[in-house]
């Protein structure tokens, strides 16, 4: 991890941190060739999306609550509804956690863009060729031969387009032998995943208990030697996600997984106020139950959103962890100056 | 009962029905998810290695286990064998699961071992141990950066790189974990 007094012992630990530097070079060189604005958010912010499990960090001015934000999210749907069109925001990003770990810190740099009249399917498209391109600028930066071939960590990674794809669904029937159909109520869901030995599954929820087999059974056969797109999450993950015409009971969402890691996360975004405040009411009310802690309800968003909100796909993308696959580094931290 | 979030390495839990010492553990949280702790945790009677995902608060049944503070006392090709101090009971133990195998295994030292079911399941070394060099080169004239080393070979066997200063039959301080060289004992 460099620290300050590290890198100065140290120098061929500056190495992640240029990687780094290269890495969001390449990004804004990419995005502002396709004429995308380059917006920049606020960190702080008075309400927040609700999402039942966010974990989020905050301050205080005055006796006003203020969130540092977890995702540039709000922000960007703001000026989309105010008229902006194909953006995107690098921005450091902040979220609680128990404890530091090699792939968590609790404030890193995200990658978010958004790209009008387009679904997810495009937004895939997107990553792809960016994932290529920044590994292409790396290459010619860095004096080597151009390649779309990459090793970390003892894996050869091949980032040629296109990235196989699988749908939750798909993901579910082929490593945990599990219908989506059967899993709808919660009681069903616990009971599946008793027989399958999560024993304590009766004190889970229903996003827990999904997040505990997709972590346990499915993560572990993404392939490793090429990126991949999940897509298609259930709906009862995605409150600001569309949902899928041809398929009610998944989301248009899709994550990115590269070297085993959680890079990107994007989807359809949901345009209906009415439907988004309904899912911020019910997730508001699920952190209720579950005794996390309240927080403010997202007012702005939902009354810009009546004015109109354009068709448009978003994706978020973890900088950090890119540069620490790009980079070859196991941890976090070899891309970053911290004191922490 | 023990909760997740204390799960620790060297920990003994009963999962399925079998017992499993956790090797590593890390925090994980998928996107804006729940907080979980990704586990590596070792069959002891088999030795089969699982990955495992737990949520955190998770409760896990933490297995009863016996821990003596040991003397060392020699070592064969496979084993090594300790003697609880106080009731002169001997102990094997196979060297795979010493981390560093002979490397930091001292009669001067005191080891914690974990025992279940009377079988050893985990050794736990002193963090730092001293050891008499017993060859090394000598300090080449000239050569006077601050951080320049050389190798050395310890009484135990292992091998370390150590400042030019060190000369044969000196002590040294070794960090157990890292097999670095920590200073001179004096």
């Amino acid at each position: 991890m460099p620290r300050a007094i590290e890198l100065k012992n140290d120098p061929s630990k500056w190495q992640g941190i240029f990687i780094k530097e290269l890495i969001l070079k390449s990004i804004r060189n990419f995005f502002n060739k396709r004429g995308f604005h380059e917006l920049e958010s606020p960190i702080l912010a008075p309400t927040l999306p609700q999402e039942r499990y966010l974990n989020v960090l905050s301050t205080k001015i005055g006796d006003q609550e203020i969130y540092l934000i977890p995702s540039t999210e709000r922000y960007n749907k703001l000026v989309l509804c105010a008229g902006l069109g194909n953006h995107f925001v690098i921005s450091k990003v902040f979220r609680g956690m128990e404890e530091l770990s090699l792939n968590h810190a609790p404030e890193f740099t995200m990658l978010e863009w958004y790209e009008l009249d387009h679904d997810y399917t495009h937004l895939m498209e997107s990553t792809e060729i960016l994932l290529l391109n920044i590994k292409n600028y790396l290459d010619r930066k860095l004096k080597r031969t151009v390649s779309s071939k990459l090793t970390y960590q003892g894996q050869n990674i091949d980032l040629s387009a296109p990235f196989p794809r699988l749908s939750i669904r798909q993901a579910l029937k082929q490593y945990c032998s599990i219908d989506l159909e059967e899993i709808q109520t919660l009681h069903d869901f616990q009971n599946i995943a008793l027989k399958k030995h999560y024993n304590n599954a009766k004190e889970f929820d229903w996003q827990s208990l999904f997040e505990l087999i997709f972590a346990n059974e499915i993560e572990p056969n993404l392939p490793a030697d090429k990126p991949c797109f999940v897509y298609d999450y259930p709906v009862q993950l995605c409150p600001l996600t569309k949902v899928n015409p041809n398929d009610p009971l998944v989301a248009m969402k899709v994550e990115l997984y590269l070297a085993g890691k959680e890079i990107a996360n994007g989807y359809t975004e949901q345009t209906d106020w009415q439907e988004q405040e309904r899912r911020f009411i019910e997730e508001q009310k699920a952190r209720k139950e579950l005794g996390l802690p309240q927080i403010n309800m997202e007012k702005e968003m939902i009354e810009l959103m009546k004015l109109g909100m354009p068709t448009v796909a978003g994706i978020g993308m973890g900088i950090d962890r890119l540069a620490m696959i790009y980079a070859d580094k196991a941890n976090l931290s070899d891309v970053n100056l911290t004191s922490l | 009962m023990a909760f997740t979030t204390e799960i620790r390495k060297g920990m003994i839990i009963s999962y399925n029905n079998e017992p499993y010492i956790v090797i590593a553990k890390e925090f994980y949280s998928p996107g804006k998810g729940g907080a979980f702790t990704r586990t590596k945790i070792k069959n002891i009677k088999t030795g089969k290695i699982l990955n495992q995902v737990f949520k955190s608060g998770e409760k896990l049944d933490e297995l009863e286990v016996e821990t003596k503070s040991m003397q060392y006392l020699y070592a064969d090709e496979k084993d090594a064998y300790f003697m609880d101090p106080i009731s002169f009971e001997q102990l094997t133990v196979p060297l795979e699961m010493v981390d560093g195998g002979t490397n930091y295994l001292h009669t001067e030292a005191k080891y914690i071992i974990i025992i279940y079911e009377g079988a050893a399941i985990s050794v736990q070394l002193p963090a730092k141990i001293a050891l008499n060099v017993v060859e090394t080169s000598e300090a080449v004239k000239g050569n006077t950066s601050g951080n320049a080393t050389k190798e050395a070979i310890l009484e135990t066997g292992a091998k370390v790189f150590v400042p030019l200063f060190i000369r044969q039959d000196d002590k040294v301080v070794i960090n157990t974990e890292t097999g670095l060289y920590v200073s001179k004992e004096n």
